[in-house]
C-alpha cells in the first residue's frame, strides 16, 4: 500500500467520523435564498390589505436583508422554510417570509408573516391550553380578536375602525383539518433557525401551530392568516411548567411572481 | 412613614401591573372557540361565515398526510386482526413456513427451499455449489421465460409447451429470485464467479480422471515391473 493510499483511507475515515465536513450552509433553498439575501417585494398588495383593515406590518426597506432561515419540520411531505427579515431580539417584532414547498420541490405558499404580539401563558393549564393538550385551544374551530385587545397593542382608531368597523371582534377560522370539526390538534414540529452564513445553530424548538385564516372585507376576497405558534424550549423536558411562549403572527400570501431574492 | 408609604405605592403598582399582565394573557387565551362559549357564552362575536377559499397548500399537504396516517392505520388495524387470525393457523406450531398448498403452487420455489434444508443437514460446501449452480441455472432460465413467451401461437403445441413451462418456471422465479425490470441481468462478480465455480469443476473432474488413470497406469506398470522381477 503506498502513501497516497493510505493518506487516502485516513482521509475516508475521517471523513466519516465527521471530522472534515464542511460547515453546514443554507444552500439549494426555494426563491435561491441565503442568509444575507435582499427581498423584494411588492407594496401594493399590503397598502391595499392594510386600508381595508388587516393587522399586517408594512414591508420597509430597512428589513428587507435575510437575517436568518429556519426550517421547520412539521408531519408533513412538503417542506416550510423561514426567511427572517427581523428575528424578534430586543422588542423587535419578528417579520419572516413563510414558504411551503412540497414532495416535488415546486413552492406552494409564500406567506409574508409580521407579528401581531407575543404572550407567554403564565399558568399551566394555559400553557396546555395553547400546545392543544386539553382536547380544545389551540386547534378550535375558529379564534377571535377583540377590539380592546388591539387598543392594548398600541393600534390607532382609524386603524381599528378599519378593522372591525363597529364590531366588537373579528374571528379567524381554522385553515387545517375538517371544517366541520370542533376541534383538530395542531401541528407539532420543530423549527431549526440559523442566523449566519457559517451555518452555526443558533435556535431550535419545539412548536405546536395552527393556522388561522379570514377573509379582507373589500378586498376582493383576499385572505389574512392568524398564524398562532407556542414555542417551547426544547433543551426542556418532563412535565410541568416549561419555558415557553406564543406568537401570534399576521400574515399575507404574496404571488411568486411578485417575490425576487437577490 | 415616608418609607412605608413609598413601599405601599410600589406594592399597589406593582399588583396593578401583575393584574394587568395577567388579564392580558387570560384575555388571549379567551380568544379560543371553546373558551368563549365555556366562560362567556354572551361574549362571543356576531357568527361570521368561515371563507369559502382553499386553504393553504400546506394545510391540504397535511390534511392529506393525516388521512393517510389514518388509512395506514386503519390498515395496520386490519392486518394485525388477519395476523391474529392465521396465528390461530398457519403460526400456531411456530413455523415460519407456507403452507403445503402454496409451496406446490410455486414448484420453482420449493427446489432452492429443499436445498437449504439439505445444506442444513450438513451436506458441506459441495451441497453448497450444487445448490447455488442450481439456482443461477434456474434463474437464468426463468430470465428467459419471456423470449419464451412472445413465441408466435401458430408454431404449433411445442412452443405452448414451452411457453408454459416458462410461464410457470417465472411464476415461481419471480418468488426465489425478482428481477427489477430495467435492472441488469446479472452482477459482474456473480457471473464471474459462476465461470470461477465451472471452471474449478471441470479441472476436479479432469484432475479425478487424470489421477485415477495415472495410478492406475503406475499399477500396471509397478505389476508389469514386479511381474519382470519374478
Amino acid at each position: 500500500m503506498g502513501w497516497r493510499e493510505t493518506w487516502q483511507q485516513v482521509k475516508s475515515a475521517a471523513g466519516n467520523k465527521g471530522f472534515l465536513e464542511e460547515p453546514e450552509q443554507a444552500t439549494g433553498l426555494p426563491l435561491g435564498a441565503r442568509i444575507g439575501g435582499l427581498v423584494r417585494l411588492p407594496k401594493a398588495p399590503f397598502i391595499q390589505a392594510i386600508s381595508r383593515g388587516s393587522f399586517i406590518e408594512m414591508p420597509v426597506d430597512s428589513q428587507n436583508i435575510i437575517k436568518a432561515i429556519s426550517r421547520v419540520d412539521l408531519d408533513i411531505s412538503g417542506s416550510i422554510y423561514r426567511y427572517y427579515l427581523a428575528v424578534g431580539h430586543a422588542d423587535k417584532k419578528t417579520v419572516f417570509l413563510q414558504v411551503y414547498v412540497d414532495a416535488q420541490g415546486e413552492v406552494g405558499d409564500i406567506i409574508y408573516c409580521s407579528q401581531l404580539t407575543r404572550m407567554i401563558p403564565e399558568t399551566e393549564r394555559d400553557q396546555e391550553l395553547f400546545m392543544g393538550l386539553l382536547g380544545y385551544g389551540l386547534g378550535d374551530k375558529s379564534y377571535c380578536l377583540w377590539r380592546d385587545q388591539l387598543e392594548e397593542l398600541g393600534y390607532g382608531e382609524a386603524d381599528l375602525h378599519a378593522a372591525f368597523g363597529g364590531a366588537e371582534a373579528i374571528e379567524y377560522w381554522r385553515d387545517a383539518g375538517d371544517p366541520e370539526a370542533e376541534f383538530t390538534p395542531p401541528f407539532i414540529g420543530c423549527e431549526t433557525r440559523l442566523e449566519d452564513t457559517q451555518g452555526i445553530l443558533s435556535l431550535k424548538q419545539q412548536i405546536y401551530y395552527m393556522p388561522y385564516r379570514r377573509e379582507i372585507p373589500g378586498d376582493n376576497g383576499k385572505l389574512e392568516y392568524l398564524f398562532i405558534a407556542t414555542e417551547v424550549d426544547s433543551s426542556q423536558g418532563g412535565g410541568g411548567k416549561r419555558d415557553m411562549q406564543v406568537d401570534f403572527m399576521v400574515g399575507i400570501a404574496v404571488e411568486l411572481e411578485q417575490i425576487a431574492i437577490q | 412613614m415616608k418609607l412605608m408609604k413609598t413601599l405601599s405605592c410600589l406594592l399597589i403598582l406593582s399588583l396593578a401591573f401583575a393584574s394587568y399582565a395577567e388579564a392580558k394573557g387570560r384575555s388571549f387565551s379567551g380568544g379560543f372557540r371553546s373558551q368563549r362559549t365555556a366562560q362567556a357564552p354572551q361574549a362571543a362575536p356576531k357568527a361570521t361565515p368561515a371563507p369559502a377559499a382553499q386553504p393553504l397548500n400546506m394545510s391540504r399537504d397535511a390534511n392529506a398526510n393525516a388521512a393517510q396516517g389514518s388509512t395506514l392505520k386503519a390498515a395496520d388495524g386490519r392486518s394485525t386482526s388477519n395476523t391474529a387470525e392465521t396465528g390461530t393457523g398457519w403460526f400456531r406450531s411456530g413455523s415460519t413456513a407456507k403452507p403445503a398448498g402454496a409451496a406446490a403452487a410455486a414448484p420453482g420455489a420449493a427446489v432452492p427451499a429443499a436445498g437449504q434444508a439439505a445444506a442444513r443437514q450438513g451436506g458441506g460446501l459441495l451441497n453448497n455449489v450444487m445448490w447455488f449452480m442450481l439456482g443461477s441455472s434456474l434463474a437464468s432460465h426463468t430470465r428467459a421465460a419471456p423470449a419464451a413467451e412472445q413465441a408466435p401461437a401458430g408454431e404449433g403445441a411445442q412452443a405452448a409447451a414451452v411457453a408454459q413451462d416458462a410461464t410457470v418456471a417465472q411464476g415461481a422465479g419471480s418468488e426465489a429470485l425478482p428481477v427489477p425490470p430495467g435492472a441488469p441481468q446479472e452482477p459482474m462478480l456473480m457471473s464471474l464467479l459462476r465461470i470461477v465455480l465451472w471452471v474449478a469443476i471441470f479441472a476436479g473432474i479432469y484432475w479425478l480422471v487424470k489421477s485415477v488413470m495415472g495410478r492406475k497406469a503406475r499399477a500396471e506398470k509397478k505389476s508389469h515391473y514386479t511381474f519382470g522381477n519374478n
